[in-house]
């Protein structure tokens, strides 16, 4: 608490404390919507930037993890809205971590296209919650809205992702 | 909308996209103070620029100093 309103105060030593406290909880939320490691790091210390520049309105009464997650998820959502989706997939990708045979290179490339072109709100709840598996509380905080809404988008996301991927041949 | 309503498309996801490596692999204190020192240095110059401008004008229209002095 006192560290935080030393914050808030534009002490920079306080500033630095909960730089290195909460920087990697940051970067492992970014990393996890935007997938880039790189472009990650960049939004992590974009993110305790504007942190930085908006301590004034910071509440020394709230949560500073809950705040950084928040403004760290709208700077992952403009980046994942700004840059084109990447339908390519990485040589990596050749060995998936659940090894299904079904499922070829080829099969996996649709899908990353149907999935590219989800609207952004509705691919970065798909992601964290499917593919990251989050909790939807989690989820819900750092987009700023209710776990109700959350599995709306969630469920919104599989539909349209189903719907692609029966026009694909995908679905099976 | 159950949940395993979602668990054949929540696989063809993770067999698409793997999970991202959350762990951060570097302190990036050095770029965040990179990036506040340019800020303040920034400032400096600003500060510097507007300084000259105002010694400028008053260089210029020496007669602004009994103008401020009447208004202050």
């Amino acid at each position: 608490m006192e560290l935080l309103k030393r914050f808030r105060q534009g002490d920079p030593d306080a500033f630095e404390a909960l730089f290195r406290q909460f920087q990697a909880e940051v970067y492992g939320w970014i990393v996890r919507i935007v997938r880039d490691p790189s472009a990650a790091e960049d939004l992590t210390v974009e993110t305790f930037w504007r942190i930085h520049r908006a301590r004034g309105r910071f509440d020394p009464g709230a949560s500073f993890g809950a705040w950084a997650r928040r403004i760290a998820t709208n700077l992952a959502i403009d980046y994942v809205r700004q840059t084109r989706p990447q339908v390519a997939l990485p040589d990596d990708l050749a060995q998936p971590a659940s090894a299904d045979p079904i499922v070829c290179r080829e099969t996996r490339r649709q899908i990353a296209d149907a999935f590219a072109r989800l609207p952004v709100k509705l691919r970065v709840a798909a992601t964290l919650s499917l593919i990251e598996e989050q909790s939807p509380k989690e989820i819900a905080e750092a987009l700023g809205t209710s776990e109700g809404a959350v599995r709306v988008r969630v469920f919104r996301a599989v539909r349209l992702l189903r719907q692609q991927l029966r026009r694909l041949g995908v679905k099976r | 909308m159950s949940a395993p309503d979602h668990d054949d498309i929540r696989r063809l996801l993770q067999d698409a996209f793997p999970r991202a490596d959350p762990e951060l692999r570097r302190d990036l204190w050095p770029a965040m103070s990179r990036r506040l020192e340019a800020w303040t240095r920034r400032f400096v110059w600003y500060d510097w620029a507007l300084a000259g401008l105002a010694g400028g004008v008053i260089a210029a229209f020496p007669d602004l100093i009994l103008v401020l002095l009447y208004h202050l």
